[in-house]
């Protein structure tokens, strides 16, 4: 595994939407090998499977109904003026689709 | 001062909150320029507030439990209106929609809120070296940290710059710079206090938590910021914390455990011996001490070090400079990956991509996974220890304060010194650091742990301690 994470950090730098630079790249991998080498200690670890999972743990009864509620007009207007860009009432976005 | 006599002398006319609070902006004039707790100071809100607080009063009117007390806020929890960074460039010029919960329940308490403090950026730190703005010092030697990620309100009180602040504790982060810095700071059990309004890091580990001069202070701050909030799924109803401690200051026949694991080598022997003696302390009182085991506790940091971190790169997707945050590039990918990788610090930056890997296809199982449900063996050691014993006692770290510089070249010696307080967040118990001692001048934390929702344990434990009961 860690001979690949110099080719994985590209691929995690784009997942994470954050470039690693040629710089720094040695650096990164050397420190990420070395927080991962301290964690491999979890792999040691037998776990008993008791099929509980986070999903089965949420039921209709642990959830609230989505409800709309109005925005009080306070934080209406702090929330617009941390908007980059905005048209009128809306943010306005990057393209998200490009015409092909 | 403390919390306690000041609304003592405010309560009988001997002292004014406009006074408490110009003699606490004086202190800040005076000493901030070398410590570098706040990030800003609220000076003209703060005066408006302890006068309006002293009209309440004079006219006799009734006022809230911490009427006039100036109070920091860690700049991760909103203020309305006010500019709130996390300490993070990305958020330079952000400004808060809506108030925490808390804010707003130590606002209708009638608290002062003086300044908001700085931190390591998003809570990501044990030391506030990685803030993106400033260093904070630590007001017992100005060479060496104030721990981290509360750094800032930590030394904030511990300067009586103010009388008690808020900080967030996801690992123990506000237990560490309690101990480095020789004050009171306490973490809730997961869901005693509303997240709402927390910039998050970790939410399954996120707790907002008091630090003050004693364990009282920290209480009574915790008694007014506590409760069940509908905007926050995860806080929950518990019975409130009880402050009134007059008929609960013994320990007598309190059974203190002593995890064998916690005390190896590696640790400083001067930190230990004082560490020691406090357990001592609490024997002469009357406690029962027994040694107990915590056996999956060399797990712990390893599986702080994986969950924290993947729960991290998921928050830190929200920064992506389209609703909020600086904003760079021109197409849509351009700008998320060149606003966040202009805005995010080193320290940010490694742990969304450490996360990242861990929740990874084909790393998922064998990391992330597997560490939950290392957490539960984590959590059920704490489940199986407190049929034994009524709170849990040990060092809050293995060190004192260190020196500025020392541990940021290696990122995993820094996590190191979170040995001791990750596993009352994996667990989701309350933990509290109370000063022990001094070593070579430096303060030396000991933690004290309770079963979830016994928050009453920490305090009759530390308020012994403290007053020598």
């Amino acid at each position: 595994m860690s001979q690949n994470l110099l080719f994985n950090l590209d691929n995690l730098g784009e997942l994470s939407r954050i470039a690693v630079s040629s710089q720094e790249k040695e650096t990164i991998k050397t420190q990420l090998e070395s927080i991962l080498g301290y964690v491999k200690i979890l792999q040691e670890v037998k776990i008993e499977e008791d099929g509980m999972s986070h999903r089965e743990a949420l039921t209709k009864e642990t959830l609230r109904e989505d409800e709309i509620k109005p925005c009080d007009a306070m934080s209406r207007t702090w929330l617009f003026e941390n908007m980059p860009r905005k048209s009128g009432d809306l943010l306005e976005v990057p393209e998200v689709f490009e015409n092909v | 001062m403390t919390i306690k006599e000041a609304l003592e002398k405010m309560n009988t006319g001997t002292l004014s909150s406009v006074e408490l609070v110009r003699s606490c902006l004086k202190i800040i004039q005076q000493k901030d320029d070398k410590i570098g707790a706040f990030l800003e100071v609220w000076a003209d809100d703060a005066l408006a507030k302890a006068q309006e607080i002293d009209e309440k009063r004079a006219a006799g009117e009734t006022v809230g439990e911490l009427a006039g007390i100036p109070l920091a806020i860690k700049d991760c929890i909103l203020v309305q209106g006010k500019k709130m960074t996390a300490a993070s460039k990305i958020l330079k010029d952000y400004q808060a929609a809506y108030s925490a919960t808390v804010v707003q329940k130590l606002q209708d308490a009638d608290a002062v809120l003086i300044g908001r403090t700085n931190m390591d950026e998003f809570a990501c730190g044990g030391s506030t070296e990685h803030s993106g703005y400033q260093l904070t010092r630590n007001p017992h030697d100005l060479s060496r940290v104030p721990g981290g990620s509360s750094g800032g309100s930590a030394a904030a009180v511990a300067a009586e710059m103010c009388l008690g602040a808020l900080g967030s504790d996801t690992g123990g982060s506000v237990r560490l710079p309690a101990s480095f810095c020789g004050v009171v700071g306490l973490k809730p059990t997961y869901g005693r206090v509303s997240r709402y309004g927390l910039i998050a890091m970790a939410s399954s580990l996120d707790q907002i938590g008091p630090l003050g001069k004693t364990v009282d202070d920290a209480f009574r701050i915790l008694h007014v910021i506590e409760g069940k909030d509908a905007a926050d799924a995860t806080s929950v109803t518990a019975v409130p914390t009880d402050i009134s401690f007059e008929e609960k200051k013994s320990v007598k026949n309190l059974v203190v455990g002593i995890p064998k694991e916690y005390f190896v080598e590696g640790m400083d022997r001067d930190v230990e011996a004082c560490v020691a003696d406090g357990i001592e302390q609490l024997k002469k009182r009357g406690a029962k001490i027994k040694e107990i085991s915590l056996p999956h506790s060399h797990l712990a940091l390893a599986t702080y070090y994986v969950l924290m971190p993947s729960e991290v790169s998921s928050n830190m997707a929200r920064f992506d400079g389209i609703r909020y945050g600086a904003t760079h590039g021109a197409t849509l990918l351009e700008k998320y990956v060149t606003t966040r990788t202009a805005g995010f610090g080193d320290e940010v930056k490694r742990r969304i991509l450490l996360g990242t890997f861990a929740l990874s296809s084909g790393y998922y199982e064998a990391y992330y996974k597997q560490s939950v449900a290392v957490r539960q063996l984590i959590t059920n050691d704490f489940f199986n220890a407190f049929q034994e014993v009524d709170v849990i006692v040990g060092p809050t770290a293995p060190c004192t304060a260190f020196g500025i510089g020392e541990k940021t070249q290696d990122p995993l010696t820094m996590y190191l010194a979170d040995i001791y307080t990750v596993s009352a967040n994996l667990a989701g118990i309350p933990a509290m650091s109370i000063p022990c001692g001094t070593v070579r001048g430096l303060p030396v934390g000991l933690q004290l742990m309770a079963p979830h929702f016994k928050e009453s344990m920490l305090a009759q434990c530390g308020n012994s301690l403290e007053n020598n009961l």
